[in-house]
């Protein structure tokens, strides 16, 4: 099984469409991220994905079906919401019994699946639960497993995690990780956390203004964006501009490299890839502001005309107006467009 | 694996839904039926011929007396409707002009067949058995209602307070005006009591010319006891709010009746009478014309006249006998001063104007 | 996010808009034929004579004429100070509930929805008894030897009826503001060094300005409106609305301009003050909702001074709802007329064994079932109207919504009077002939109920998450499937409160229904008033029908109170 969307373009009627050309494919049992701030139309392609809205170009596909025009209920599109939108009136159990009765399945069948997917989810001893006594990680299994009790041909999930507090966040991640993998499914999943998507993904889309400007598994992304925005959402904290030099170098502010290859426009490197206080060739610059953060120490270091911003080891104890000397290894420097 | 696909009909709607929807809307549409049933079942009950009357024509017996008699008579049902006092009676059959629900209207008397002329709610009809009405209760040369009883419009006092007080009995209307009787009066609003719009009637025409000015007195002697309805004015002066009250000729003749005993004075000065004529009328476009007539020829036989004691009002037919507790204690005059509808017609608005002017303005 | 919970399809949004013009045009019509036009006709007696041509005279005339003047100034001044007096007495009672807590709290919050559903004619009723010439009042004045003043048909007896009668509207008004404001800014304010006056003064009170317009407006319009009580307490003391009834029952051709003239200035007076209820309700920020009790509020512990307050206002409180109330149930069992009687079923007995021809043509009993069937009905035929009433003024939005609100709430501030004439003689003749029928008294009492309703399903719909819809959509449920397993049941509250408001509106209209109802058709609320009217001597059969009128209109405040309770727990509630 495959989800498909085909070049969709969607605009709420004003003039700034808030999808263009969109185009995705999710394989069977593929968990694909859309990733991009708020705003980017990442919500409104999952509304288009699950029938609530209508694209003005472009198609949606489900095994090769053209489901565009096929109302919402009738996609097999399973959808797990920002809060859940469970039905606040009904127990866990019939939360989850609703998909099944809708399709008039017999009585016993819809039990067994029932409790078959409260296991699964691992919510079986909540099932006389009223949504409003669960708590917010018990919800989302409840959501996830009403969203599975519908037998859906494509699972979406529109950022399951955001209601959840950051250390919950972190467990449950891991947890639906698995969880996603185990289902044959293609999976849609939608976040603006870029750990999130790394945690969860085999695949990650990053949405910018209604464009996927560049598609990849999470260590392509991490490690070897192509995008100066992707690798700027993505935590590249060091992005500049760079001038071709001829005889095979380029012009960077923090001095000529030199490049085989295609000419980017600008470089970039993680704060984490700067060795600090190495011997030769090193860069000398003056730290402006240090921020410990545990494991590590972000300097924000002025370098010739730039800052360039690493996370270092926290012993090295540098402080602000220190000096310090750092190299950037060349194979942690990426070239961006 | 917990993953099946399957090919349902899905998007329709699920059992419980479906059996709940036909449960719901089979007790709607029973609701809804049986209500309307009920109701249209009481519509329904509409007799051969449709008489508005006020309400105490039925709450005082005359109706419950008479109407049986009558569909006896003519093996008929009859349908009485007391939508209110006589005001609203006219007003609803006003509004019901275009498509008339009574036949008959009962209760227009001389004070109120002005307005029902003019806003031309019934047909004339002399009744065939006209010769048998006393000639002078005839106030309507246009033969727009039948009269069937008539009672003085008195002033009524209350012995004990009146002595007690040391007050002189009125002799006329006009003293009604000395300021002897101030705070003693309780009057009442002819804009809401037909009984009041007798009162203004009678009192304009013993006022003449000045009743405006009588009518100025007699407000600043009734110090806003005015009342809505003769009821409740009657309660208060029988709770001694003010010894005197406006009422009818035959009021001790009522209290003796029943309780045979009398605190009430009844006066009906002799040189002044004015006689409230009560009628019934035949309403424009009646649907059931005939037996309409018909009924209006049976207000002046001696069935329905003998019965109209129960209105506490007496016989339009000089023939029939007369209760004889009215005869003894009733009150009347030697001389009436009734106008005819042409003259109420003509002096109505202006005697409301200076009444209201007086006690309003 | 834009559009982020638009439920609108995209492709379907002609389609959508199609649906939104189609249940517009159904409600316009309703609206037009058996209100607007009604009204209209009405109107226009005001300002053409006799043979149709425009004139200025009528309206010249009952501004200029000392006693059309006179009822217009009095229903004017007499509103206002209604309202006045309401408000003063309702915001100290809303500050100190939303401050303290008490057991009981939550049943005086309750008993003062009684008011809601309790027909005005019942507290006439209830006043009568208290300070009637044979009430309560004077029977303990009189055994202390002290003249007791007869309030019955004086002027303060009409103003203290409205504050008895409106007063809970405002506390609920105001309560739900006050509840709803955020207390860090009292805290804020405290500790930059303002006493608690001055943060009452500077902080609370600008906060609670649309909340009391809102409430000032709303009483204002009821008593600007009001008819029962007047007709029933006033005497001879006239509001317009009395006025019009008489001039329409006066038969007079010169009256009925008169009236037509009257119900225009009314108009113009009632449309300001309903717009500004309006406008000022849609400025109160904040949830207007009555919460009970929320952590981590300034409640504090209460001092003595404080537990006397709330102790002194509570009662008070219960005195004015159940005082009048509970004076009819008395009155309804004692042999007498006065204060302390023998016990007695008779009145009960009369009223049930009453056969017509004693009285009237119609029995007790049929007043009742009539109105049952009436409320019920009503109920019936509101359900739709109000549902469709709040669907679209939940989906419309942009430029003239406000306007168009007004316009599908126009009944709240119609002359119910002037309504039911102008109902009457608009279709009284063939074609179309509606008078005397069961129908034009559902259709009037459904124009008038219509937008209480839809106001209490609008609050429950607006706090209806539009992504339920949308889940049980996603999870194969159809638009219809998925409206009644998920949305009805989850805005029930809302209907439900719109169901029992059509219902306690109908059970006890009176002004609209006196004008429409034919003998067969007479309602428990019109026998009521012929009875007191009759009263005669006699007020027992008066209390005990006020009783029998009473527990109906009971009933539906009884279960309003259960649904909430039901409902609470869901997390979803309706608001009354």
């Amino acid at each position: 099984m495959t989800l498909e969307v085909v070049s969709v373009g969607f605009g709420y009627g004003g003039s700034v469409p808030v999808l263009k050309d969109v185009s995705i494919s999710v394989g069977d049992g593929e968990v694909y991220t859309l990733l991009g701030s708020s705003g980017s139309g990442k919500t409104t392609l999952l509304n288009i994905i699950a029938g609530f809205l209508r694209p003005d170009s472009g198609r949606v596909m489900l095994d090769g079906e053209d489901i565009t025009h096929i109302r919402p209920e009738r996609r097999g599109v399973g959808m797990v919401f920002q809060d859940y939108a469970l039905f606040p009136h009904m127990n866990v159990r019939n939360n989850i019994l609703f998909p099944m009765k809708a399709r008039n399945l017999a009585r016993a069948e819809m039990d067994g699946r029932a409790d078959e997917l409260c296991e699964l989810v691992g919510i079986s001893h909540l099932r006389d639960r009223m949504p409003s006594e669960l708590s917010g990680g018990e919800k989302q299994r409840t959501a996830i497993a009403r969203a599975l009790a519908a037998d859906p041909r494509v699972l979406l999930l529109d950022e399951p995690l955001s209601a959840l507090d950051a250390a919950l966040r972190i467990e449950l991640r891991g947890e639906l990780r698995s969880l996603l993998s185990s289902l044959e499914v293609p999976t849609l999943y939608i976040t603006h956390d870029q750990r999130e998507a790394m945690a969860i993904s085999d695949r990650i889309g990053y949405l910018l203004d209604g464009r996927i400007i560049e598609e990849g598994t999470p260590e392509k992304l991490y490690w070897r964006p192509e995008r100066v925005q992707t690798a700027s959402f993505l935590g590249f904290g060091n992005i500049f501009r760079v001038k071709a030099r001829g005889n095979g170098s380029i012009a960077t502010p923090l001095g000529p490299i030199p490049w085989n290859g295609d000419m980017p426009s600008h470089i970039g490197f993680r704060p984490d890839s700067v060795r600090i206080g190495t011997d030769g060739g090193g860069l000398k610059g003056k730290v402006i502001s240090s921020e410990y953060r545990g494991s590590s120490l972000f300097l924000r270091v002025s370098c010739r005309s730039v800052v360039v911003i690493m996370e270092v080891d926290p012993h090295i104890g540098a402080g602000k107006g220190d000096e310090v000397t750092f190299s950037i290894p060349r194979d942690s420097i990426v070239p961006l467009r | 694996m917990i993953l099946r696909m399957r090919k349902e009909r899905i998007g329709a709607l699920s059992r419980g839904t479906m059996v709940s929807l036909t449960v719901l809307a089979f007790v709607l549409v029973m609701t809804i039926g049986g209500a309307i049933y009920i109701l249209e079942r009481t519509g329904e009950d509409e007799g051969d011929l449709v008489i508005y009357a006020y309400e105490s024509f039925q709450s005082y017996g005359l109706g419950p007396a008479v109407i049986p008699e009558f569909e006896k008579m003519y093996g008929v049902k009859v349908t009485v409707e007391t939508p209110g006092d006589v005001g609203t009676v006219l007003a609803k059959i006003n509004l019901e002009k275009g498509d008339p629900g009574a036949d008959v209207v009962i209760g227009v008397d001389n004070s109120m067949l002005h307005r029902a002329v003019e806003m031309d709610l019934l047909s004339p009809y002399v009744p065939t058995n006209i010769d048998r009405l006393d000639p002078t209760m005839s106030f309507d040369p246009g033969h727009h209602i039948v009269p069937f009883d008539y009672g003085y419009i008195a002033i009524i006092c209350s012995r004990e307070m009146m002595e007690e007080r040391d007050l002189p009995y009125p002799a006329s209307v006009l003293d009604l005006a000395d300021p002897v009787y101030r705070g003693q009066l309780l009057l009442l609003d002819p804009a809401q009591s037909s009984t009041g719009s007798s009162f203004m009637i009678w009192a304009a025409q013993v006022a003449g010319d000045n009743y405006s000015a009588f009518f100025d007195d007699l407000a600043g002697n009734a110090e806003g006891k005015v009342f809505g309805s003769w009821d409740a004015m009657y309660n208060m002066w029988g709770d001694g709010e003010a010894p005197i009250a406006i009422s009818y000729g035959l009021d001790t003749a009522y209290e003796m009746m029943w309780y045979g005993t009398n605190d009430t004075v009844t006066i009906v000065p002799p040189e002044e009478g004015y006689r409230q004529i009560e009628g019934a009328g035949l309403v424009k476009g009646a649907r059931h014309r005939e037996l309409a007539e018909k009924f209006l020829d049976f207000i002046l036989t001696d069935e329905f006249q003998s019965e109209v004691y129960n209105n506490y009002m007496l016989p339009v037919v000089p023939s029939v006998e007369v209760n004889e507790y009215f005869l003894q204690y009733g009150a009347s005059a030697d001389r009436h001063v009734e106008p005819t509808v042409d003259e109420v017609s003509a002096h109505y608005d202006d005697w409301m104007a200076a009444w209201r002017e007086a006690f309003f303005g | 996010m834009r559009g982020r919970f638009d439920m609108t399809y995209r492709a379907k949004g002609r389609k959508k808009s199609v649906l939104v013009l189609t249940v517009y045009s159904i409600l316009f019509a309703f609206l037009v034929l058996f209100c607007l036009y009604p009204l209209f006709l009405i109107a226009m007696k005001g300002i053409t004579d006799g043979s149709g041509r425009i004139t200025s005279r009528y309206l010249v005339d009952i501004l200029r004429d000392g006693i059309y003047r006179e009822v217009i100034w009095f229903t004017f001044w007499q509103a206002a100070l209604s309202s006045i007096l309401t408000l003063l007495f309702a915001f100290p009672g809303a500050y100190l509930l939303s401050r303290y807590d008490f057991p009981g709290k939550r049943f005086v919050i309750a008993a003062s929805t009684i008011p809601f559903v309790i027909p005005s004619l019942v507290l006439a009723v209830g006043l009568i008894a208290i300070f009637g010439s044979s009430g309560v009042l004077s029977s303990i004045l009189s055994s202390l030897s002290i003249p007791a003043p007869d309030l019955i048909g004086s002027r303060s007896i009409i103003i203290l009826a409205h504050v008895f009668f409106n007063f809970p509207i405002a506390l609920r008004i105001l309560l739900a503001r006050f509840s709803g404001l955020d207390p860090t800014l009292v805290h804020a304010a405290r500790s930059l060094g303002a006493g608690r006056v001055r943060t009452f003064f500077t902080v609370v009170l600008p906060q609670m300005r649309y909340s009391v317009l809102s409430a000032l407006s709303l009483v204002f319009t009821f008593c600007f409106l009001t008819f029962g009580i007047v007709l029933l307490l006033g005497g001879l003391n006239h509001t317009i609305e009395v006025e019009i009834r008489s001039l329409f029952v006066g038969l007079s051709e010169e009256g009925l301009h008169h009236a037509g003239a009257l119900v225009l200035v009314e108009s113009v007076i009632v449309l300001v003050t309903t717009y500004v209820y309006i406008w000022s309700s849609s400025r109160v920020s904040g949830r207007a909702e009555i919460v009970l009790s929320r952590p981590g509020t300034m409640r504090r512990k209460i001092s003595p001074a404080g537990r006397f307050l709330v102790g002194t206002y509570v009662m008070l409180v219960l005195l004015i709802v159940f005082l009048p109330l509970l004076m009819v149930f008395l009155g309804s069992f004692m042999a007498g007329r006065t204060l302390i009687h023998a016990f007695t079923l008779d009145w009960y007995w009369k009223i049930m064994t009453m056969e017509s021809g004693s009285g009237f043509s119609v029995t007790p009993l049929d007043s009742i079932r009539n109105s049952l069937l009436f409320g019920l009905l009503t109920m019936l035929l509101c359900l739709p109207l109000s549902y469709m009433t709040a669907w679209v003024m939940v989906k419309r939005g942009g430029r003239g919504k406000r306007f168009m609100d007004m316009l599908l709430l126009f009944p709240l501030g119609a002359s119910s009077v002037a309504l039911g004439y102008g109902l009457v003689s608009a279709y009284s003749s063939p074609p179309v002939s509606i008078t005397g029928t069961w129908y034009i008294i559902v259709l009037v009492h459904s124009v008038i109920a219509y937008p209480i309703g839809a106001r209490a399903i609008y609050s429950s719909m607006k706090s209806f998450p539009p992504q339920l819809e949308r889940a049980a959509r996603s999870l194969g449920a159809s638009p219809v499937e998925s409206f009644f397993r998920v949305k009805l049941p989850l805005i029930l509250p809302g209907i439900l409160v719109a169901a029992v408001f059509a219902f306690a509106v109908s059970i006890g209209e009176l002004g609209a229904t006196l004008m429409v109802s034919s003998e067969e058709y007479i309602t428990m609320p019109v026998y009521l008033y012929r009875t007191v009217e009759g009263a005669g001597r006699e007020l027992g059969p008066m209390y005990a029908f006020s009783v029998i009128l009473m527990s109906t209109a009971f009933l539906s405040f009884l279960s309003i109170e259960i649904i909430q309770k039901v409902f609470l727990k869901w997390g979803v509630r309706g608001d009354t």
